[in-house]
């Protein structure tokens, strides 16, 4: 058992937590939270999985696509939250309708 | 330090589930500032610091910065709705999908070097030595320029959609000891990106790096004051935003008018392809971001209106 392991398994718990939250949760601004918690997951298992060498460097292919997956994904987060904000400014709610509003 | 990675692993697991679950908003986005860090310690142990670099400058701080201007709109103190507990259909979902996940992976053979060998063979011919920079600038330079191609598409977005800057950037506190700081640090972290953008083509660091950086002196500068950005016009903005995909695409033009196909250099022109666009990108990305916070270039009024 080595330090790989240890995060291909947290890599899977937080894409566990983050898809929970994601589903469960109503508010915009948590399901952006949970958005980002699930490609924190999603990286960590790339990268771990690129790690599986015994000696030398580990491949640097997927640590390219992680480096782009983490621009896109402040790109995207700050889209859905824009998009949250105006929401807000024009209705007054801060969840879609159907699901419970908080305030 | 197997202990070491047991309890880095075992505080992000902590502090995912406390962020997504915690009854404060504001109380959420710091936990998650802190959970940037410790993913940027994980990098650190699976040797990807690059990855660290992007995680704490990118992952952690500027979306820190976008969530912290996001709860200006919503109320900070939103409480959690006291609701049922976790239904037990998406429960029963989760944790099945974490599970199978963790098993397929526990399958995986425990050695994989990848195309770490086809890369490490062909690296010399881009002329830049961090083979994460030949990945993303030369091997895989089309998913970069795709990239770059997003970000201003979430410019363009965050523009339309013409939200009002946050209350803090709009009435900024006169505060003498957050001025004297940012003077005191701009110069520091404008030479620390140009810094990162040349050592990327030999070691950890790289446009994104540069970029984040930049947008992080250029977002210090409009906490104190706003003025500087109006001096700068509209149009001389969105040159600047289009500067990184602009020169991607020239080069990808030249490359395919010389006679090979899009975006394949070689030799001796390439550092210095290489250099151009990741200059361009880094001053793209800076000034993007600044755009993702305020939600515009800083002129707007209180109605959301552009008054130039």
């Amino acid at each position: 058992m080595n330090a790989v392991w240890i995060y291909l398994c947290t890599g899977a718990g937080l894409i566990a937590l983050g898809v929970l939250a994601l589903v469960r949760e109503p508010h915009f601004f948590r399901k952006v939270l949970a958005f980002n918690i699930t490609g924190s997951g999603i990286f960590l298992l790339l990268v771990a999985a690129a790690s599986r060498v015994s000696d030398g460097p580990p491949d640097p292919v997927p640590h390219a696509m992680v480096l782009t997956g983490i621009v896109v994904s402040v790109s995207a987060t700050a889209v859905g939250l824009a998009l949250a904000k105006k929401y807000h400014h024009l209705t007054g709610h801060t969840a879609l309708p159907g699901e419970e509003d908080e305030e | 330090m197997i202990a070491f990675d047991f309890i880095v692993a075992a505080g992000m697991l902590l502090l995912a589930w406390h962020l997504l679950s915690c009854r404060d908003l504001f109380q959420s986005v710091v936990l998650f500032i802190s959970f940037g860090l410790l993913m940027a310690l994980a990098w650190v142990r699976l040797n990807a610091p690059d990855i660290a670099l992007a995680e704490a400058a990118i992952g952690s701080a500027m979306t820190g910065a976008l969530l912290l201007a996001a709860l200006d709109e919503f109320k900070p103190s939103a409480k959690r709705r006291n609701g049922p507990g976790p239904g037990i259909a998406s429960l029963l979902f989760c944790g099945a999908l974490g599970f199978v996940l963790a098993f397929a992976l526990l399958k995986l053979p425990p050695e994989a070097a990848g195309l770490r060998d086809a890369a490490a063979t062909e690296v010399s011919k881009t002329g830049v030595s961090n083979p994460v920079t030949a990945v993303l600038l030369s091997f895989r330079g089309y998913d970069t320029l795709l990239e770059i191609g997003v970000l201003l598409m979430a410019a363009l977005a965050v523009l339309s959609l013409g939200n009002r800057p946050p209350r803090f950037v709009l009435a900024p506190s006169r505060s003498l000891v957050l001025s004297a700081m940012v003077r005191f640090l701009l110069p520091i972290l404008v030479l620390a990106a140009g810094y990162l953008l040349w050592v990327g083509a030999d070691a950890p660091g790289g446009a994104f790096q540069a970029g984040s950086v930049l947008a992080g002196a250029f977002i210090l500068a409009a906490l104190v004051d706003t003025g500087w950005m109006s001096r700068v016009s509209d149009r001389q903005w969105r040159w600047i935003l289009a500067a990184g995909l602009g020169v991607f695409l020239a080069a990808g033009a030249g490359t395919m008018l010389s006679g090979v196909s899009l975006l394949e250099y070689r030799g001796a022109t390439s550092k210095r392809v290489i250099l151009a666009i990741e200059t361009a990108a880094a001053l793209s990305i800076g000034a993007t971001l600044l755009i993702l916070f305020l939600g515009g270039t800083g002129r707007m009024d209180t109605d959301g209106k552009d008054d130039s």
